[in-house]
């Protein structure tokens, strides 16, 4: 009897490679909300979150040619979608900067929105809200850890750091999280 | 609080702690009211933080396959771009370069110019054409025909 198993992110890859959309769709479908877990909690949940997102996979999709497998392919598209969040944190801050240089630093930050009222937002946002105050080195380790679910071995591998260095990001961005959120009557 | 015991408790949410280290997290854990409260705190926050994850969404997918196709038909000349952009750039520099010294050389531009055939006049193309044909009567001439190589 014929089995009908579901096919591997390599096989759904080679067929892809050969033009088959269909095998790119099931890939889409099968790692976009990894992918964009990522991104919103680097990004937080704004409007450009999802077109960080669709350029991971429209990245991906360019070149095919060049996954050759030896990571796996959800290793491979959380290391894009890390870079990519980055170079939109980048993205903004140059923006920003720009802004309070022709405002004369009358712009609004990200620190000084630090008494935000938990009651005007739904705890999900206020949290999303406290992940965007931790520097970019401490939140990506949360996200990769905490709301991907990977290991610290894994997101070691992502991130192409010693486990030791995740280990100890890991550990004060964890106390600096909590303690704004405890700040905010959150926890 | 003991310092030190807070950071083994950290430690332990992410790493599996040695024997002896969890021996002595467990006995700070039951001596400490505060550490107990730090773990409650801990444990509450990373839960809230589990839930960030998004759901899935079909609308993601539609939108990024509908996208796909016009990325792959509009990106050959982007995909040189991407590959070697200052490949690219360089080429963009040597054509201005070339079309700017051939501008100031001879003091205009045009088509005719750029590919060199400007002073050539119609006689040069009929004894092009003439030199061409004696060559082809006098192989034709020849008395013994010409052995063939092997």
């Amino acid at each position: 009897m014929k089995s009908f198993s579901t096919p591997s992110d390599i096989e759904l890859v080679k067929r892809a490679k050969q033009g088959d959309h269909a095998a790119f769709r099931m890939l889409v479908h099968r790692h976009e909300h990894q992918v964009r877990s990522i991104v919103i909690g680097m990004l937080g949940n704004t409007a450009e979150s999802d077109d960080v997102a669709q350029e991971v996979f429209i990245r991906f999709y360019r070149s095919l040619g060049d996954f050759r497998g030896e990571a796996a392919l959800s290793t491979y598209l959380s290391r894009i979608a890390i870079n990519l969040s980055l170079n939109e944190i980048k993205r903004r801050d140059t923006r920003h900067k720009r802004l309070a240089f022709f405002h004369g630093n009358e712009m609004p930050t990200e620190e000084a929105d630090n008494g935000v009222d938990p009651e005007r937002h739904d705890i999900r946002d206020a949290v999303h809200k406290a992940l965007q105050l931790l520097e970019p080195d401490f939140r990506m380790v949360i996200v990769l850890r905490l709301i991907d679910g990977y290991s610290v071995k894994e997101t070691a591998d992502i991130l192409q750091l010693p486990q030791g260095t995740v280990a100890s990001r890991l550990a004060r961005a964890q106390e600096k999280l909590k303690d704004i959120l405890k700040k905010w009557n959150i926890v | 609080m003991d310092k030190s015991a807070l950071e083994l408790f950290i430690s332990s949410l992410d790493q599996e702690l040695a024997p002896k280290d969890q021996i002595r997290l467990d006995k700070a854990l039951a001596a400490s009211q505060e550490l107990h409260q730090e773990r409650v705190e801990f444990l509450r926050m990373r839960e809230l933080v589990a839930d960030l994850r998004v759901q899935r969404s079909s609308e993601f997918v539609d939108e990024l396959m509908s996208k796909l196709p016009q990325q792959k038909e509009s990106s050959f000349w982007a995909d040189i771009v991407l590959l070697s952009p200052k490949v690219a750039a360089a080429c963009i520099i040597f054509v201005i370069v070339s079309l700017l010294g051939i501008y100031f050389m001879e003091g205009r531009l045009n088509s005719e110019i750029i590919i060199g055939v400007e002073q050539l006049t119609p006689e040069d193309a009929y004894s092009i054409q003439e030199q061409k044909v004696s060559k082809k009567r006098e192989k034709e001439a020849l008395p013994f025909e010409m052995p063939k190589k092997k």
